[in-house]
């Protein structure tokens, strides 16, 4: 049923219950497995110094997680690709899924803090509102 | 002494404080350091207001902290000037000229000639309207185009080389229109040129020769030099940050091979200085006066994106970007944080505007670093594919035979990819 599985990853402990049912699905289903973690990094900033320093912890953090993911899933028999793109969460998950024909996206119930998500909403509302394919929320 | 220890401390918990909410909300450091100085200023007003504890709240700044202060947004305007492309500037020249110009003298003429004829502030207020409000923040600007990969992108280079043009705009008008125009002056643009055209050369054999020395003698070089322009500067009652713009506009091609020596200033300069800066720049703001000039602080930023649009937009079309990006361009350039406040803060410093109208500049600039770039984000974004930045590609699994367990074993490999969207957009 699902041949192209997309998984978001950012290092919280709700998005390590989607890696883990998404290594289970694509197991079952023999499906080709992606992670994508997003390097979002604020727009309103003060130095083009910041920009960088922040830009850069950021993919550094998040290469390190990809790379936990993909030892992960090899230990379960699993081959998968590990993805860092720039942009905004949701957006930018869409965007993959919608270029890289995934026909569902594993996704946890929140990663931000609760402040972020109370002013700016939660990236798991985004994506299955306007996800191209099915969205599988692990809680 | 000790007073001053107390005054440091205070005041290095607050930089401590900003650091610690920038981090765990992610967002800029800077903004948050106005921010908490704006509430850490208005709260010990109003503790001292009420003589709590029978103690004396105070945390204006004494000498020593503008001193930090002022060498902080020094050594901010020489970084920014710094950071240009100086092939990305020759490239497109003409294009980047035109647009960076226009960005800066449509908002600085309209916001100036609103305060003085609208709101009734004097000349001087109002230049320093005008300028606070014409500035285009390039931190904004290249924030945005990083997470798009346009930074990458002609266009992208165009726009980021017109808001260095914008900015020195600012810096320019900053130091000549308050200038004493006397043998000060002559002396203090002798002395600039002079500087100026030897710096690239000798600067560049200075490091050669002593980069890599551990009493970092090119970091005490470049602050010999700033010190020096920014002595001449303010004998000629001119503005230091234009010396400071034009020499790092004119060591940048210098410091792009000179990667250590930035970072080992950035490090100074962002644990230090401009701490006290954005600190001090946010505790001068007085939180009631904001309540009475709300509708000023409206009016204000809506005669900076309308004026920004007079100057930018049909340029954008008479070099024939598509619609989208025209609309996207001008609302960049409408952006502004850093060089804003430094105005504001040099008029306050200097007289020329009153407390109220500094906390009401303050705020203009700061949301002009917020409205644009969400207008801009939502409506104009161009759509090109989101940059992966890191893949990391696993190695086929591999069941080794002489494994005791049978175990899996392998290695991963990471490949760090950078996509270049498209390049300077045409009519379409």
């Amino acid at each position: 049923m699902f041949r192209k599985i997309l998984v978001a990853i950012d290092g919280s402990p709700a998005s390590e219950k989607a890696l883990a049912a998404a290594v289970d699905l694509a197991t079952h289903y023999r499906a080709e497995l992606t992670a994508i973690s997003v390097a979002e990094v604020p727009a309103v900033v003060g130095l083009v110094d910041e920009v960088d320093e922040l830009r850069q912890n950021a993919e550094n953090h998040l290469r390190e997680i990809g790379q936990a993911a993909v030892e992960y899933a090899r230990s379960r028999g699993v081959v998968l690709r590990s993805v860092v793109v720039r942009g905004h969460a949701a957006e930018t998950i869409v965007h993959y899924a919608e270029n890289n024909a995934a026909d569902l996206i594993v996704i946890g119930p929140h990663g931000h803090s609760r402040i972020t998500r109370f002013f700016l909403g939660s990236t798991t509302d985004r994506v299955s509102e306007h996800s191209p394919c099915s969205v599988l929320i692990v809680k | 002494m000790e007073y001053n220890w107390e005054i440091a401390t205070v005041w290095m918990g607050l930089a401590l404080l900003a650091s610690f909410v920038s981090i765990r909300y992610k967002l800029s450091v800077a903004l948050v350091e106005i921010l908490v100085g704006i509430a850490a200023g208005n709260l010990a007003l109003l503790l001292d207001y009420y003589h709590l504890f029978g103690l004396q709240w105070e945390l204006k700044a004494n000498e020593w902290i503008a001193f930090l202060a002022g060498f902080g947004s020094i050594l901010l305007t020489f970084m920014a000037g710094a950071e240009i492309e100086p092939a990305a500037l020759r490239k497109f020249l003409k294009e980047s000229l035109a647009i960076g110009t226009a960005s800066f003298a449509a908002p600085f003429v309209g916001a100036m000639l609103f305060a003085r004829y609208v709101s009734g502030w004097d000349w001087n207020a109002a230049m320093i309207c005008g300028i606070a409000l014409s500035t285009t923040s390039v931190a904004v600007v290249y924030a945005v185009m990083i997470e798009t990969g346009l930074n990458e992108t002609d266009f992208g280079k165009l726009i980021l080389a017109a808001c260095f043009i914008t900015d020195f705009g600012t810096v320019f008008a900053l130091g000549v229109c308050f200038a004493n125009y006397d043998w000060s002056l002559v002396l203090f643009v002798l002395v600039a040129i002079v500087v100026l055209w030897l710096a690239p050369r000798f600067v560049r054999w200075f490091f050669t020769r002593y980069a890599t020395h551990v009493s970092e003698p090119g970091v005490k070089m470049v602050f010999f030099v700033l010190f020096g322009l920014a002595a001449l500067a303010t004998i000629s009652r001119s503005e230091a940050v234009l010396p400071a713009y034009m020499v790092g506009l004119a060591l940048a091609g210098v410091f792009a091979h000179q990667r250590d020596t930035i970072r080992r200033l950035r490090t100074t300069v962002f644990a230090f200085l401009t701490p006290f800066y954005f600190l001090n720049a946010g505790m001068k703001v007085f939180l009631p006066a904001l309540w009475s000039g709300l509708g000023l602080i409206i009016i204000l930023l809506l005669v900076k994106l309308v004026t920004k649009f007079i100057g930018v937009y049909p340029l954008t079309r008479y070099f024939r970007f598509n619609n989208r990006d025209c609309h996207y361009t001008t609302l960049l350039m409408s952006t502004g944080l850093t060089f804003g406040t430094i105005s504001a803060l040099f008029g306050l410093n200097n007289g020329y505007i009153d407390q109220e109208q500094y906390s009401i500049l303050v705020v203009v600039v700061i949301a002009s670093a917020i409205v644009p770039t969400i207008l801009a984000q939502t409506f104009f974004k161009p759509d090109v594919e989101p940059p992966v930045v890191v893949a990391i590609e696993p190695s086929p699994v591999v069941l080794r035979a002489d494994s005791p367990d049978g175990a899996i074993t392998g290695s991963t490999t990471s490949t760090v990819i950078v996509k270049r969207p498209s390049s300077l957009p045409t009519e379409q």
